[in-house]
Order: structure tokens, then sequence, then C-alpha cells
């Protein structure tokens, strides 16, 4: 995976519970959330001219609208209601929390919150391995832990990131996360 | 790829993860752990080619576990970000260390490394007091009324915090370090650019001139901001920052005080009130809540309270009553 690829997909992981959101409303349970997901990340890292992606969200709500229509199409009977009701031509329009996210609230400070929602041993570990840069079997003799251990903590930190991701809400609060707490920016139009 | 049926593990909540979320970040920290890539696990190899949505989740594992790397910043290209090893080491410091944000803020070292702990040279200004400085570095600032700065300068930083009141700064563009002027909400971060800092009643930047960069001082929305010329932030009561473009004779408006005046368009007598009595010890109080709400236009000198009380009750009719203690405006 190239740097490009790498930095491309990290671009489409704030926009990823939006587009979930809408995913869930378009397939109303008939498909898989998580594997219409995957399949967008999959292409969308297949996709040979990266620079030429002028909105990562937008071109990541059609990579997935595209999908889902793929499914729709393939399925023996496909009620006509099922892409009238599903508004599959219109891409939300930039919410504005997405802005605001964007915006007010850096992918740092979102992950340094999602770092400390974590255990204790967790932390401990990450912050060994991507602070003080050991490597996991330091990490490992530092905490007297086995190499597995640590490997199974990077697991778990790793998905627990990625989940949260994808319940940021609108405004980039996440799930469960009182008012207020980061204040995000709101920009006014006059 | 065949039509995805929902099954029976459908994603237990939202933003859930399926199997292949979880084999992906097993292997991710698996290479964490050895090193390499798929070419060097012909396992790994497998499960990838088995299925696009295993490559799918991979790739988005492996962009998440790189994201706890850096404190990357959307339309920022990584390799701008590798140049700037001192913010970057920081930054995750930040992210994952016991670093309390709070300390960070404080202590003003999230911006500029580790600068050499300079005494804090303080400036203050008293009711009604309105007096401009010019800092050792050459940039000037103005007090307004009953304003606290303090100001820590020499050849690593230059840095004024913003204690209470406001102040407006014209930053000299010379020095190669940048101007960092905090306040209790704000960071404004500048080289060529005029601002003006206010902590009350309502925290705000207004940019005059130039260009700043504005983070959030608490709190988690510390992504710096790009704020131009013409622009203003408002920390409204909800506590979110509102940004909104304000035209120049808005922001001259906004400026007045510097000039010893107070420049009413559309206030209420109540808030133009308000206004006057952080100028003088002379209170203004509006005890008719018809007069007080009214909206009132017109430029008073900020030491000229009675002005005010006359034109207001030439303007709306009522009385003004002078006594001890102050100015009374009523029907």
């Amino acid at each position: 995976m190239t740097e490009d690829q790498e930095w491309l997909i990290a671009t489409l992981l704030p926009h990823e519970a939006e587009v979930r959101r809408w995913l869930r409303r378009t397939i109303k349970g008939r498909y898989d959330e998580s594997d219409i997901i995957q399949e967008a990340y999959y292409r969308i890292w297949k996709t040979a001219d990266h620079g030429a992606i002028q909105s990562p969200r937008a071109y990541f709500f059609k990579v997935v609208r595209n999908i889902f229509l793929e499914q729709v199409r393939r399925s023996k009977i496909v009620k006509f209601s099922d892409l009238a009701e599903s508004d599959t031509q219109n891409i939300p329009s930039e919410e504005p929390g997405a802005m605001r996210y964007l915006e007010g609230r850096s992918q740092l400070a979102l992950v340094q919150m999602l770092v400390d929602e974590l255990p204790s041993r967790c932390r401990n570990v990450l912050r060994l391995r991507k602070i003080d840069g050991k490597s996991q079997r330091e990490t490992a003799a530092l905490l007297g832990v086995t190499e597995n251990v640590v490997e199974k903590e990077v697991a778990r930190a790793l998905r627990h990131l990625l989940r949260r991701l994808g319940e940021l809400e609108n405004d980039g609060r996440l799930a469960g996360e009182g008012p207020q707490v980061g204040a995000p920016w709101r920009r006014k139009r006059s | 790829m065949d039509v995805w049926r929902a099954r029976a593990r459908r994603s237990a909540h939202p933003g859930g993860e399926n199997e292949a979320d979880r084999i992906a970040a097993r292997w991710v920290a698996y290479l964490d752990r050895v090193g390499g890539g798929e070419a060097d696990h012909r396992e790994l190899r497998d499960w990838l080619d088995a299925d696009t949505r295993h490559r799918g989740a991979f790739v988005r594992a492996r962009a998440g576990w790189r994201m706890l790397d850096r404190d990357w910043q959307p339309g920022q290209q990584p390799a701008d970000l590798m140049n700037d090893n001192q913010s970057a080491r920081m930054s995750r410091r930040m992210v994952i260390g016991g670093f309390s944000v709070a300390a960070v803020a404080v202590t003003g070292l999230a911006l500029g490394g580790f600068p050499r702990e300079v005494e804090a040279r303080v400036y203050s200004t008293r009711v009604g007091e309105i007096r401009r400085y010019r800092l050792d570095d050459g940039s000037t600032m103005t007090l307004d009324t009953q304003t606290q700065v303090e100001a820590r300068l020499n050849g690593d930083q230059r840095h004024v915090t913003l204690v209470a009141g406001g102040a407006f700064f014209e930053v000299n563009p010379g020095p190669s370090v940048a101007f960092l002027a905090s306040s209790p909400d704000f960071r404004v971060e500048g080289r060529n650019s005029s601002f003006s800092l206010v902590t009350a009643p309502a925290p705000q930047v207004t940019v005059a001139a130039g260009q700043v960069e504005l983070r959030r001082a608490r709190g988690l929305g510390r992504a710096p901001l790009r704020l131009e010329r013409g622009m203003r932030a408002v920390v409204g009561s909800d506590g979110i920052t509102d940004i909104a473009a304000v035209s120049p004779e808005e922001i001259a408006r906004g400026l007045a005080w510097r000039q010893g005046g107070i420049s009413l368009d559309g206030e209420t007598v109540q808030q133009a009130a308000a206004l006057f009595n952080r100028y003088n010890m002379l209170k203004i109080q509006v005890t008719d809540p018809d007069l007080a709400r009214q909206p009132i236009v017109g430029w008073f000198r900020v030491d000229q309270p009675n002005e005010f009380a006359r034109a207001v009750t030439s303007a709306f009719g009522g009385r003004v009553r002078r006594g001890q203690d102050g100015i009374r405006i009523g029907s």
C-alpha cells in the first residue's frame, strides 16, 4: 500500500459514519452494511488516479451508491419501490456537521479521545509503540507481558478506533459523548 | 461478488464490524509486530485475494493504524507533515501520552516546541483606559478598558496572553518566529496580520488584516483554522464557535474603541448601556424594559455616557436621572 493510497483511505475514514448512515437508510437491512463499505474501500484503493479525486467524500458516496445499485440489479426480484424509495439519486448534501467536523475537530483530537476510551494496558501499549517508537518486542519487555499480548492489544485498539469512527455523529461527536464536548466550529454563511 | 443478502451476522450496531474487519485488524497488528507486507506473508496474500471485501477491510485497518502515527489534517499531504518533526512528535505525545491537554494549552508548548521560560511582562488598563503599547519585537498592541495582558518575548518566542478584556494586535512581520496571542478561549497565531482578541462578553477573534491560524484553547476542537482578513470567530453561549465574514465597516465599527469611540449599529439600548458601563465608573441603568429593547444607531465617545443617555431619551422619549449611583434612563 503506497503512501498515496494510505492517505486517500485515511481521508475517507472521517466520512465513513455519514456514508454508513445514508447506506443504512437506503439498504433497509437487505444487505450487509459492512460488506458494502469494505467493497467501497477496495474499489477506491484500486482506483489508479487518486489525484483526480476532487472530493473524497462525494467520491465515497458515489462508489457506495454504485455498489448498492449493482446489488439491487443482481437481485432476482426487485420491487420498484426498492429503488424509488431509496433515494439513490441524491447524495446527501454536505452535512454541516461534516464541515464542522473537518474544520473543528482534527483527526488528532478525535483519535486522542478514542485512545482515552481504551483500557489502560491497551493505552500503554499504544504509547510505547507509537510515541516512544518501541517495537512490539520492546513494548512487551517493558510492560512485562508476552509479545502475543502486545499484538492482541494492538489489534484491540485498532478495532476500537475503527468501530468508533463509524459511529461519529453529524457534528463530529461520538455516540455517547455529551453535548459541547469539543465544541466544534460552525461556519456561518453571511 | 455475490449479492450480499443480509445475514444473521449483520453488524450488531451502527458502525459495526464484521468478521473481515476483525481479521484485518489482527493482520495489521501482526504485520506491526513482524514487519513486512502482504508480499512476505503468503497466508495474508491468500486471504486478501480470496475476496475484494477482505482487501477493503485491510486497507481500511491499515489507514486506521497509520492515523495513530501522526497529526495529519484533511487537505494536507503527508509529506508536509513529515517535515515538521517537532510538531508531529508533540502531537503524538498529546494523542497517546498522559499529557493533559489543558496543561499543554497553558504552557504554550503545543505550537512552538519547548520555548525557554521567559519572565512575563504584564500590561494592564483600568476602567476607561485605552492604551497602545509597542512591544519589544516591534509589534504593537492596543488594550481596551479593563484589560490585562502578559507578554513573553525573546528571540525564541513571541507570546502574549490576554488574561481579561480585549486587545488589538498589529504583528510585526519581521521576526521569523510566529506571534502567538492566547486567551482563555483561543490561540491565535499570526505573522503578518492585525487582529483583535476579546474575552468578554462573547469571546471572539476578528482579523482586520492578513490572516491568522486559530485554535480553540480548550476542548477538542484544536485543529487550526485559517481565519482570513474580514473574518470573525465568536464563541456562542452554547460553546460553539461561529465563523462569519464581516464587512470592513463592521470591522472598523468593532475597533472604534481604539479611537475612544463606541459605534452603535442596531444594538439595543440595554446592550449599548452595558458597553458604556465597561468604560465608566458612572454606570448607566435602563429601568424601562421597553426602552431597553430599542435598537439604536450612532457614534459616541466612551467617556460620555451622559451624551448617550440624552440621545436615547431624545430619540425614544423618557427621562434621564442622574444620581450618586449612576445614570438612570427610564420613562
